[in-house]
């Protein structure tokens, strides 16, 4: 029996190796396309099927006409919604219009690498523009010390990073939504900010921009040597880490996809450990864990 | 996973793959067509920079990525407007039926998009008579003191409509 489970994981293991890393990309593309469906229900209804089709059907993924109608319908939610689509919209219709363009060239794997390189980078420098440069107040730790007491998406994070309780995790988010629309405009202080919480905020921020800048510098870097090669690092070690605690996952999937179209045939260990990262991220959507760590250590 | 390429088209594919990712085959056209994504992710980039500073757009919108840089989403902007008949001016609440063009008009506030929202709330009935000579509409954000995060409201972007 021990024997027959492990002859069946090493055929699984080897049939995965041998999927090319276009094939993957595109795969894990229409994946994030099903799991983290967008647009309003004018255009959510097509792009469920026509990815859903996708993937069941053998070859239909390599079809230009697929993915230049992805492109139309993805850009169609950014435009229709204007200007209220978020950074997935955007990046998921660049991302279409270039797997559509790739399919179309005569150098389809080398033109998905560069686009998913490029765009990767772009993001990436764009990101670190805004939050080291642009805006007011990231640097400083405001915003992620506003967020995670503010935004409900992050109060298990908080909860179980910081050691407040619920009733002081209340209290600071009561005090941050007041606001007062007339001379003096300014309210009374809130309560008294917990050292360790403003420490993780603090230590959260500065890995943030870091890591971002990292990758916008990796990503845009035209050479070789070691900034090249830390590349895949970089991104798989970001994924991983963020998207534990941000609940963007449709745009942490789309990252990843752009990552394995860059693998060469022979960076399997690579290409599983992208794998092995976006089911981790689906973990992180669908397994409460912060609440049962948070359980487990009675805090 | 049945349409898999075998391991040697594999390799030989590689080879027009050069070691930095660039994409070095192709013709003419084709090698523009390889940077068409990341150029429009560019233009549409600029475009939101620009209307950040000119129009008040919120930084986490408009494709430029800035969604986690800062606390002015435009979720967390909000809206006050002030419809004006015969020197009386009272406040009107945005009705449920105008919920989609206000959040559009708190992200981006533009000349445009807050003149026609102001019209729309002008034609609300209040209690006062006569018609309206003006509409007051005043986009404001929340900042932060970065050592207490008190909150401090700030007007974000303010117009005035003439209705006659």
């Amino acid at each position: 029996m021990i024997e027959r489970l492990q002859r069946w994981s090493a055929e699984r293991l080897a049939s995965l190796h041998r999927i090319d890393s276009i094939d993957l990309a595109l795969r894990l593309t229409l994946l994030d396309l099903l799991l983290r469906p967008i647009g309003a229900w004018a255009i959510r209804p097509a792009l469920l099927v026509l990815a859903g089709a996708a993937l069941l059907v053998p070859g239909w993924h390599r079809r230009p006409a697929l993915w230049f109608t992805l492109t139309a319908l993805t850009a169609a939610r950014v435009v229709f919604d204007w200007p209220l689509a978020d950074n997935h919209a955007y990046l998921i219709c660049y991302w279409c219009l270039a797997v559509a363009i790739s399919l179309v060239v005569s150098d389809t794997r080398a033109c998905l690498a560069l686009n998913g390189r490029l765009l990767i980078g772009l993001v990436f420098a764009l990101a670190s523009l805004w939050k080291i440069a642009l805006s007011p107040d990231f640097l400083d730790g405001t915003f992620l010390r506003v967020t995670m007491l503010q935004d409900p998406r992050f109060a298990d994070w908080t909860l179980l990073s910081s050691g407040l309780s619920v009733e002081e995790l209340d209290a600071q988010r009561a005090s941050l939504d007041r606001h007062l629309d007339a001379p003096p405009f300014e309210v009374e202080p809130g309560p008294p900010l917990a050292e360790r919480f403003a420490t993780v905020a603090d230590a959260i921020t500065i890995w943030t921009a870091a890591v971002e800048f990292g990758l916008a510098a990796a990503f845009l870097w035209w050479g070789g040597g070691w900034l090249a090669r830390v590349r895949h690092a970089l991104l798989i070690c970001f994924c991983a880490t963020t998207y534990a605690v941000a609940t963007v996952d449709g745009f942490g999937w789309l990252l990843i996809a752009m990552g394995v179209a860059q693998c060469g045939v022979a960076q399997r260990g690579i290409r599983a450990l992208y794998l092995l990262t976006f089911v981790l991220i689906l973990g992180y959507r669908e397994v409460p864990w912060e609440e049962l760590l948070r359980g487990a250590f009675g805090s | 996973m049945t349409d898999e390429p075998s391991a040697g088209s594999g390799r030989r594919s590689d080879r027009r793959l050069a070691a930095d990712g660039s994409a070095n085959g192709g013709r003419g056209w084709q090698r523009w067509l390889h940077f068409l994504p990341p150029l429009l992710l560019v233009v549409v980039a600029a475009n939101q920079l620009v209307l950040t500073r000119s129009s008040g757009l919120s930084p986490w919108s408009g494709g430029g990525f800035g969604m986690f840089s800062t606390t002015d989403a435009g979720a967390t902007r909000h809206l006050h407007a002030f419809v004006i008949r015969s020197g009386l001016e009272r406040e009107v609440a945005v009705p449920a039926g105008l919920k989609d063009a206000e959040r559009r008009a708190l992200t981006l506030p533009s000349d445009a998009r807050l003149t026609a929202l102001g019209r729309q709330l002008a034609e609300l009935p209040t209690p006062d008579h006569g018609p309206a000579s003006a509409v007051r509409v005043q986009v404001w954000r929340t900042e932060f003191d970065p050592i207490g995060l008190t909150p401090i409201a700030r007007i974000h972007r303010a117009l005035q409509i003439p209705l006659q």
